[in-house]
């Protein structure tokens, strides 16, 4: 039996605010990217300011809607399965009085399909499958994200599907505390954790996995991933000597940086009074650390591998860690109150002192250098780490005890830039990029949004030759790339000279950046 | 501004959404299973048995099998012949369960003739049914990420249970699996836009019972059937807005009062605010509701309650009458008397007539073994946590009346009640 159709067509635009007089017609034609065949059933939506028109295309690919007003709109089209092409948040258009027709092009996604069966050739129901991408961010490195996501059903089949074409690994993964939770499977008892992964084809580690190609518009179907589903395993034994604060004490990683959903990155696990601990992990390989936030005592990465037995009898010794003490100076004779800065290293807030002595531990050998809460106009001049310069935000420490020496200066310059020129009504950020030809990361940036008169004012700008970007709603993505619009759209941006503790004002013609 | 702040806060719902994941599962992993008791070397026992199939016989691969007593318990995986072994185990009693997905858990009671013959028990389980189907649009183009959820004739907590879900993959297509026997109402639902912060795409949303209300005859359900073609239209619209007016008996309530709007089994569930008299819910798809509004005065808190039926239109005369709230001073007595060491936990009253935010009160007993809750006029059914159920309940009585099967029953009289609860001897250690 089938329930009768619900005809309810929902064509038409529905604006959000007062009508006024219409001044146009404006088309949009929604096609296949790949196939140039209408797309029936995305969603259009036309912004400009507060203004906002939106429906859906009919069967023949077309949204069709009265204007109220000329000028740039942004457009963006949405449909599941698809996305547009070359822009951020959407595509600015002109709009003018009588009719306007555009064709947007929508690129199809890939899918990804497949079967998920156990040691014994049985379907796994309810496993992950998720393609698996590297990414990179400041202070983390290197790390794997996961875009698209299936869950296999009874047949232990899956389909992945919005899968951006290129290639990509595929994890696929099966927890029994995950399939409970979110499957929906009800059991009155509970249950010991069951689980595995697996990366496409065959391997347990990026190294031997295979990357897949997705082709926009296609269904990809791979071969048959077979999933060892056990028991979890122990890993157990005490750390010397027993730490001397409670709480989280140890923390296992694994090895990679896989965007797993059975598991996190990073498991913290405590200890007992005498140091004893017990750990229940899934098979994999895992990096094992102990640490002790009173004494600021780390143990030495312990790598361990877990397969297909308990790890028992560890013992891990906790030696000295990597301590932090140092000075925060100011250049000049201005005065700051230290202890309502906020120091990170990566780590606990360091503890700063009313002189403006500070120390601090790390549970590692990398530290990323964090100072919030400074005055209007103060900038970091400089951070030496054991008497070197560190250029960006990272620095790299021996164990034992290291020297940082922070410089601040309460004489950061404060641009003004007013905007003029066609592009200057869209933009929504203007940045301020080093350009000291050193390759610059988001950290290394200065921007501002406009201020009630329309300018953007930057401020605790410390000295140097910087390039002057603007930024709409399309192309606001390219922010988190200081490095590539410095590559490609480096002539774009007006540059300027910024001197210490300057007033300066800039007037410049606000340039558009496509998307690509 | 650092315009790597910006940015930080252009990615922070993802970055949000990583860190919650990862505090998730690792509570999931702290949630550490149930110890496993050690067997008992001197035990002259021991039991095995085999899984499989009802329907075909073959063996059932990856169960859990759980043996457990009043003390301890023990699992295993069944292997790739199905076979289990629990070759330790002490002659006794013992309740056995059997679990799979895909079928329906099977319990078995040991008896000591299983332990003398070293007979492999057989054990068989049920496969569970399956109801398949397809989710389109008004332009017959597969809708993905639908989810249906078959619902169960019973009722939790005032609830209708939803007894299993699926979404629809790219091809419109779902496999309801996981189905008991038993009859079954389908309803599926959509959302599409406003897919993050940044998106202008705004929400729309779709409900559709199968048969075409939510009263319309279920799908009946048998062991190891396949339903094939339950298959559904939605037509996704903006939602509605829910508007209304809140009162006192004494009149229009002007101070601010929390609203939430929930389904009959849990869908759709949000909050909204009121303030000088008047409430507003965004974002309600078509469907029936009950409204819930609470007063932000802890000191004198006033509840009241409607039930809203929302269609393809925004509804703007809902009438919501604030009442305070009745006071149960509660008490636990044992007999043969407390110690002074004894500790008693919670008291929870769980609403079994209407689910809303405010359904579920709880007693803190003091050092006197004496409790005060607010609580709204319906059913409860009386819970007593761990520490002490160690104790059975002989009797419990309101206002001096017995109460059956812990279930009280609260009306609106603004009358402070009496709730008595009477503990017997300690059951176990």
């Amino acid at each position: 039996m089938k329930i009768p159709p619900l005809i309810l067509a929902c064509l038409a635009a529905y604006p959000a605010t007062a009508q006024t007089e219409p001044e146009g017609t404006f088309r949009v034609h929604v096609v296949n990217s790949v196939t140039s065949a209408p797309i029936g059933g995305a969603n259009v939506v036309l912004e400009r300011g507060q203004d906002r028109l939106w429906g859906r295309t009919g069967a023949g690919g077309v949204f069709t809607c009265q204007t109220h007003a000329s000028g740039n709109y942004l457009l963006s089209v949405t449909r599941k399965g698809y996305r547009m092409t070359g822009v951020g948040m959407g595509k600015t258009v002109e709009v003018k009085g009588g009719e306007t027709d555009i064709t947007v092009e929508i690129q199809p996604l890939g899918v990804l399909a497949g079967r998920v069966l156990d040691q014994y050739g049985d379907p796994v129901r309810h496993a992950l499958v998720h393609t698996e991408d590297k990414r990179e961010a400041p202070g983390y490195g290197e790390y794997y994200e996961s875009d698209s996501v299936a869950t296999t059903d009874d047949r232990g089949e899956y389909r992945i599907t919005e899968v951006e074409p290129g290639q990509h690994y595929v994890a696929v993964e099966y927890d029994s505390i995950h399939e409970g939770r979110t499957s929906g499977i009800r059991s009155r008892y509970r249950w010991p954790q069951s689980g595995g992964l697996v990366l496409y084809p065959d391997a347990a580690d990026l190294e031997q996995a295979r990357e897949v190609e997705v082709a926009a518009g296609a269904t990809t179907r791979l071969n048959d991933v077979h999933l060892k589903v056990q028991r979890t395993l122990t890993i157990s034994g005490r750390i010397k000597p027993p730490p001397a604060e409670t709480g989280q004490g140890l923390s296992l990683q694994r090895t990679n940086k896989l965007a797993l959903a059975s598991s996190p990155t990073v498991q913290g696990a405590t200890s007992e009074a005498d140091g004893s601990f017990r750990i229940q992990a899934l098979p994999g390989k895992y990096i094992l650390t102990a640490s002790d936030g009173k004494t600021g005592r780390v143990s030495k990465p312990l790598t361990l591998d877990v397969r297909d037995k308990d790890i028992t009898g560890l013992e891990i010794e906790l030696t000295s860690g990597f301590e932090i003490s140092g000075r925060i100076i100011v250049d000049g004779a201005a005065p700051i109150d230290f202890p309502k800065l906020l120091l990170d290293f990566g780590g606990p807030l360091a503890k700063i002192d009313a002189t403006g002595n500070f120390r601090a531990n790390l549970f590692q050998g990398k530290g990323m250098f964090v100072l919030q809460g400074l005055p209007e106009d103060w900038y970091t001049k400089s951070v030496l780490v054991a008497g070197k310069r560190i250029v960006g935000k990272q620095f790299e420490i021996e164990p034992g005890s290291t020297e940082v020496a922070v410089t601040l200066s309460p004489n950061g310059a404060r641009v003004s830039i007013s905007l003029e020129g066609a592009n200057g009504a869209e933009a929504l950020f203007v940045a301020l990029v080093p350009d000291s030809g050193e390759a610059p990361d988001p950290e290394s940036g200065f921007g501002a949004q406009p201020d009630g008169s329309g300018k953007y004012i930057v401020r605790a700008v410390p000295p140097g030759a910087y390039r002057v970007f603007t930024f709409d709603a399309s192309n606001w993505a390219l922010l988190m790339t200081p490095a590539v619009l410095l590559e490609k759209y480096r002539k774009l941006a007006p540059l300027i000279d910024v001197v210490e503790g300057e007033q300066k004002e800039v007037v410049i013609r606000a340039q558009r950046i496509p998307m690509e | 501004m650092n315009f790597a702040l910006k940015c930080r806060s252009i990615y922070n719902t993802l970055e949000k959404t990583v860190l919650i994941l990862s505090i998730l599962l690792a509570s999931a992993f702290y949630a550490a299973p149930a110890p496993q008791a050690k067997s008992d070397p001197q035990a002259n026992g021991g039991i095995f048995g085999r899984v499989v199939s009802a329907a075909t016989h073959e063996p059932v691969r990856r169960a859990d099998v759980k043996v457990y007593n009043s003390k301890d318990q023990w699992d295993e995986l069944t292997d790739g012949e199905g076979r289990f072994r629990f070759p330790a185990l002490a002659k006794g009693e013992y309740w056995m369960i059997v679990h799979r997905d895909g079928y329906t858990d099977r319990a078995y009671k040991t008896e000591q003739s299983d332990f003398d013959e070293h007979k492999e028990l057989p054990l068989e389980l049920i496969p569970q049914g399956m109801i398949t189907g397809k989710v389109v649009d008004s332009l017959g183009q597969p809708l993905q990420g639908a989810q249906i959820q078959a619902l169960g004739s019973d009722t939790r907590g005032g609830r209708i249970t939803v007894r299993e879900h699926a979404e629809t993959n790219d091809l419109g297509e779902y496999r309801l699996s996981g189905l008991d026997p038993g009859t079954y109402r389908l309803r599926a639902t959509y959302r599409d836009g406003q897919t993050g912060e940044f998106d202008p795409t705004p929400l729309t949303m779709a409900t559709s019972y199968f048969g075409g209300s939510e009263t319309a005859p279920g799908i009946s359900v048998k062991a190891n059937s396949v339903t094939t073609g339950i298959d559904f239209i939605l037509n996704p619209l903006r939602p509605a807005t829910v508007r209304g007016t809140l009162h006192t008996e004494a009149g229009v309530f002007s101070e601010k009062a929390t609203l939430w709007i929930m389904g009959h089994t849990g869908e759709g569930g949000h909050g909204g605010v009121g303030e000088n008299g008047k409430f507003e819910i965004s974002d309600v798809s078509p469907g029936t509701y009950d409204i819930s509004a609470e007063t932000l005065d802890k000191s004198v808190t006033l509840f009241g309650m409607a039930t809203v039926e929302v269609g393809d239109a925004d509804v703007d005369t809902v009438e919501i009458v604030l009442k305070p709230i009745p006071t149960i001073e509660g008490e636990i007595q044992a007999e043969g008397g407390i110690t002074t060491d004894s500790k008693l936990g919670l008291v929870v009253f769980m609403r079994t007539d209407h689910s809303t935010p405010a359904s579920t009160g709880v007693g803190r007993p003091d050092k006197d073994r004496k409790f005060t809750v607010g609580l709204i006029p319906g059913e409860y059914l009386i819970g007593l946590d761990a520490l002490t159920v160690s104790r059975s309940v002989q009797r419990i009585e309101l206002d001096g009346k017995p109460v059956t099967d812990r279930k009280l029953r609260i009306d609106e009289s603004l009358e402070t009640k009496k709730l008595l609860i009477v503990l017997g001897p300690q059951t176990r250690p």
